[in-house]
């Protein structure tokens, strides 16, 4: 395929997920990715572009993020829009705890400022609201104190503990 | 599918400090090992928190460099007899904890103090034994005001082994102490000659001292019974106005004054001489919080948020009115090194009601 023929219309980018699925998706949207636009930068866009850390499932999620995220082709992004973009994000992680994380990973590896921003914030909320218990449970966190080490550390704040 | 663990640590710090909300951060280092090591890296550079005492039984902790601030509200108290008390007279700090006062009026010039200590990262509270104090015979300088009285609560610095927690309560003239499996306070006699009156009383090095006027020191010993040592210093001139005690972070004792014109001065104690010798800097890597009550030194410098040889105080209410260092402004930064006063203002006090109350917390324990 010639570049330069085409470049009046939307170039498309082939991701690969960890899992060996792949999906199309326009070049601008791919880009809202820093790690993706570099790679298109050093000329990568000819082949497929491999996305190793990410499962499909999740990379859908990210590609619809993409989507969603797009520079839009008018130009200026309206506070109608922004304001209807705002709605969508939030419902975009209004997802169960394991998915947000494969979320949040994604948008470290990739570099994605906006949903980093989003998805850490979301993790934030969450143990925000639980307890140390809770916490662990959810995100799957082993305790990994030894007893006597927990013994201590009560000891050391709850001092004056009766 | 991902677990948090998973998470490079940078981004579990992100994750961890984005509401920057201390009282849960605090409950953060419970839930493992790697969160530990990050929330203690986070707490020792996070600054002393403002304690906003609010209507409303809030307290509010503010992040004075951020505008940050975390509220938890003050839990119900009972008396000894299950009677509930509302909203506190006042609530001052020391060493992490709160020192929560309500006051029961019996008439006109008798008043009686419940004292609480409340823990508010732990959520610990302990009832201290009520104390009931008859103004009516007193000169109006051990207790200026009964709304906001001059009281410190000075609790130890470090823990004891065993486990027991002693309690200063002073007021000017008046000390009385309290240790932990005591049903009563203890009154301690001043020490200083004719009853002077001393300006500020801190635990230091796991004891307790307090300074009169003329930089005099008295030591304080309560075990097995409370007894007081006075160590006379050689006299400074005192052209200053005392502001504040503090124990530096190498176990030195300092001494805060402002002149006049409005210069601080710092005097560090001689243990041996006992002369106050005035230093001219603080050192690379430390700096003074200054309250009236609760004054606190920080590790200051290149890791931390704080610029190093600075005092940082309060400009309003704490300061006699003669004094130059006044202002509208909120907060002031004097730095040693080059005797600049700078001043900034934190909005969220001009609108929150504080009931005058304010000390610095410090969060790491």
């Amino acid at each position: 395929m010639s570049s330069t023929l085409c470049c009046s219309f939307a170039k498309n980018v082939t991701l690969r997920s960890s899992d060996g699925q792949t999906f199309e998706v326009e070049e601008a949207a791919a880009q809202v990715s820093q790690t993706i636009k570099r790679m298109i930068e050093d000329g990568c866009t000819g082949s497929v572009i491999p996305v190793p850390n990410l499962t499909g499932p999740v990379l859908a999620l990210v590609i619809e993020y993409f989507k969603k995220h797009s520079p839009p082709s008018d130009g200026c992004p309206t506070a109608l829009l922004e304001m209807e973009i705002k709605d969508w994000d939030a419902k975009f992680v209004a997802v169960d705890n394991d998915t947000l994380l494969d979320l949040t990973l994604a948008a470290h590896y990739l570099e994605i400022q906006g949903l980093l921003d989003l998805t850490c914030h979301r993790v934030a909320d969450i143990l925000n609201d639980n307890s140390v218990e809770k916490i662990r449970e959810i995100f799957h966190i082993k305790n990994d104190f030894t007893p006597e080490e927990e013994a201590e550390e009560r000891s050391k704040i709850q001092w004056a503990f009766e | 599918m991902a677990r948090l663990s998973d998470l490079p640590n940078d981004l579990i710090e992100t994750i961890l400090t984005y509401p920057t909300d201390v009282v849960n951060l605090y409950n953060y280092r419970d839930v493992c090992r790697s969160w530990r090591s990050i929330v203690d890296k986070l707490l020792t550079s996070s600054p002393p928190h403002l304690l906003l005492f609010e209507m409303g039984n809030n307290i509010r902790l503010l992040n004075i460099f951020t505008g940050d601030s975390s509220v938890c509200k003050v839990p119900v108290f009972k008396t000894g007899d299950g009677q509930p008390l509302r909203f506190p007279t006042s609530v001052v700090s020391g060493h992490g904890w709160l020192a929560i006062n309500f006051t029961t009026c019996n008439n006109l010039y008798c008043y009686t103090h419940h004292f609480f200590l409340y823990n508010p990262f732990s959520r610990s509270r302990i009832r201290l034994p009520t104390f009931t104090f008859d103004y009516h015979f007193q000169n109006n300088y051990d207790f200026p005001n009964i709304c906001q009285p001059k009281i410190k609560f000075v609790l130890p610095s470090k823990p004891t082994n065993p486990p027991q927690i002693s309690v200063v309560l002073a007021t000017g003239k008046k000390i009385i102490f309290w240790k932990s499996g005591d049903e009563e306070w203890t009154p301690v006699d001043n020490p200083f000659e004719k009853n002077m009156p001393f300006f500020d009383m801190i635990s230091y090095k796991g004891g307790f001292c307090a300074i009169d006027y003329a930089g005099n020191v008295a030591q304080f010993e309560f075990n097995p019974l409370p007894r007081a040592t006075i160590i006379p210093t050689v006299a400074i001139e005192m052209q200053f106005f005392a502001v504040c005690v503090v124990e530096s972070l190498s176990g030195d004792l300092l001494m805060v004054c402002i002149s006049q014109q409005g210069f601080f001065s710092v005097f560090k104690l001689d243990w041996e001489t006992m002369v106050w010798g005035e230093i001219t800097s603080l050192g690379d890597d430390e700096a003074i919080f200054m309250a009236g009550r609760e004054s606190v030194c920080v590790r200051a410098g290149e890791s931390t948020v704080y610029k190093n040889n600075c005092i940082y105080f309060r400009s309003d209410g704490e300061f006699p009115s003669t004094l130059p260092i006044r202002s509208r402004e909120d907060f002031g930064v004097y730095n040693m090194a080059n005797k600049i006063i700078h001043r900034f203002s934190q909005p969220l006090l001009s609108r929150t009601s504080t009931l005058g109350c304010y000390q610095w917390l410090t969060t790491h324990l």
